[in-house]
């Protein structure tokens, strides 16, 4: 089993775009995982024909029981996240299920309650299998969600005998990316060439190596800053990540998702050329 | 006031406005950058000076000499964070959640509290108006929201504030924009921008916060988030023309504003019309 995670530090690089080519370009046959579960795109491109919904629940957060509540105050103290207000009402959103109010209270007027923290789908498209979610608004552990739909994709992998594991990674460098990336056997950093994309690109490297992950890395719409460009290759030469090309910009790029297909198909124009020729790099350079 | 400068998808240009919007007011300001994953409005301004501090959490300590390996801290920890083997605590400090559970349930008196490094909070007043204040999380570290949340206790509440926010719409986003008076939805028109514009709508909205849509890269002919913002009722306070140019200027961590003049005045009038609106609301 072969398996190729899309990441990028900033948002807004073409994580998605890249993905959605490279899910086209690749003829093995491979499982998609939108790890992106804040905010799903890749859907939006390789559309479902029909999906298998199931849902996601991350913990737990506290009830207080008003009836059997004194009004002690331990709970207010030993809150650490500060989520219970002065009239003893949780507010759920700072609630981080931790359950020490629940331990301590002394009247036992506190519950943790599941919280249903989103849903996540099997879908069958064009391209094969893809498993993503939607977290809901101020959902947590967005980590375990994607540790779920990573273990998901194993599975479906497994049973349909595919070869490839294909993510669309979430921005940052926090929580979801490292749940996205750990123990995954390559990374692929889609970067732009601006001050904000090579500093968040280094972040995300740091990130990789700190997971002892190995690193490719891609510069998008190139031409916008040959200089940073070259910076970055230099950088990524120099800090062990594999340089696999640049792609320059295309006004084809945008015309294709407008309508709703990857770049690679909507046309061979030089941004689809110079990604096809680094899909085939990375293929080569596989772990 | 405070204003959050959102968006549900990444790359829309929440930090060139969010600088911009700082840049162009004239009056005293504070930049909050709250992205501590990838904070970028520092590279916007000359922070190379910048005062920095650390930023530690609460994880526990052990006692070995107390500890008789009852496995209650192991219980109370919902995270996953302590494992006791051979009557010997193991924490993976980066799941730990810093709740102190621990701390008050071992009947040994065995637990004590230590730190972890979560990352830095750089701040500075720059000589144009503007506090700035940016978290940098520690690679590795997963706990975005405590950063945020110390990043916005360093905000004055004498003094107007623009928060540069995270993407998406879970923990890290919410803790950017959950006490903030206004929040401005930053957008692209492309179908991405609008699938996401809307999630960071409805985030909003949840949270009980009004909001206005800015309309980056604006191109005449699409109107797919016009159209949006009619049926959802939320006002589209500003439009920034697609330009290449400009795109370039951001690549290279230039300001925007500083060399347009009339952007900067259409960045200063939005910025002005909400705190009339907003403010005090």
């Amino acid at each position: 089993m072969k398996e190729l995670v899309i990441i990028s530090g900033k948002g807004g690089t073409g994580k998605t775009c890249v993905s959605a080519s490279f899910a086209h370009l690749l003829k093995e046959k491979k499982v998609l995982i939108d790890a992106d579960v804040d905010a799903a795109n890749l859907h939006l491109i390789i559309e479902p024909r029909s999906s298998e919904e199931f849902s996601y629940s991350s913990g737990v957060k506290a009830k207080i029981d008003h009836d059997k509540c004194s009004q002690c105050g331990l709970c207010i103290e030993r809150c650490e996240f500060e989520a219970i207000s002065d009239d003893f009402e949780v507010n759920s959103i700072d609630c981080e299920g931790c359950g020490v109010c629940y331990e301590f209270c002394p009247e036992q007027a506190i519950t943790l309650r599941e919280e249903k923290a989103g849903r996540w789908f099997i879908s069958k498209t064009d391209e094969g299998t893809m498993v993503h979610a939607r977290l809901n608004i101020g959902g947590e552990n967005s980590g375990l969600l994607i540790n779920k739909l990573r273990k998901q994709a194993s599975t479906e992998a497994e049973n349909e005998k595919a070869s490839f594991i294909l993510t669309d990674g979430p921005p940052g460098t926090g929580c979801p990316a490292t749940s996205s990336i750990t123990n995954s056997d390559n990374v692929l950093i889609v970067c732009e060439p601006t001050q904000s994309g090579f500093h968040d690109m280094k972040k995300a490297k740091d990130l990789a190596d700190f997971l002892k992950v190995p690193v490719m890395v891609m510069v998008n719409k190139y031409d916008l800053n040959p200089e940073i460009t070259d910076q970055i290759e230099e950088y990524s030469k120099k800090s062990n990540a594999l340089f696999m090309g640049k792609v320059p910009y295309d006004d084809d790029f945008p015309k294709a998702i407008m309508n709703k297909t990857s770049p690679v198909q909507y046309s061979d124009g030089e941004g689809s050329k110079a990604l096809k020729i680094i899909f085939d790099k990375v293929m080569k350079n596989l772990n | 006031m405070r204003i959050c400068i959102a968006s549900g998808k990444g790359g829309t240009g929440k930090t060139t406005i969010a600088t911009s919007l700082a840049a162009s007011y004239g009056k005293e300001i504070q930049l909050a950058d709250c992205d501590v994953e990838t904070p970028n409005a520092g590279i916007f301004f000359d922070v190379s000076d910048a005062d920095k501090e650390d930023v530690f959490l609460f994880v526990p300590g052990f006692d070995n000499d107390k500890c008789t390996g009852c496995k209650e801290c192991e219980r109370i920890c919902r995270y996953n964070a302590l494992a006791v083997v051979n009557k010997k605590v193991l924490l993976f400090p980066t799941l730990c959640h810093s709740c102190k559970g621990c701390l008050y349930i071992c009947p040994e008196n065995a637990v004590y509290e230590d730190k972890k490094l979560l990352g830095s909070i750089s701040s500075k007043k720059l000589d144009n108006n503007i506090s700035f204040i940016s978290g940098d999380l520690k690679t590795g570290e997963m706990a975005s929201p405590m950063l945020i949340d110390r990043v916005k206790k360093k905000l004055s509440p004498k003094i107007h504030s623009i928060i540069d926010s995270p993407p998406g719409t879970s923990c890290p986003a919410i803790e950017a924009m959950k006490d903030s008076d206004y929040v401005v939805l930053v957008t692209e028109p492309t179908p991405f921008g609008l699938s996401d514009l809307k999630l960071a709508a409805e985030t909003a909205q949840l949270l009980g916060k009004p909001c206005g849509i800015i309309i980056n890269k604006h191109m005449e002919e699409i109107t797919m988030i016009h159209d949006y913002a009619k049926e959802s009722d939320i006002p589209v306070i500003m439009e920034i023309p697609y330009s290449r140019d400009l795109a370039v200027d951001y690549s290279k961590g230039n300001l925007v504003v500083a060399t347009r003049s009339e952007l900067k005045t259409k960045f200063k009038e939005t910025l002005e019309t909400i705190i009339n609106e907003h403010a005090g609301a």
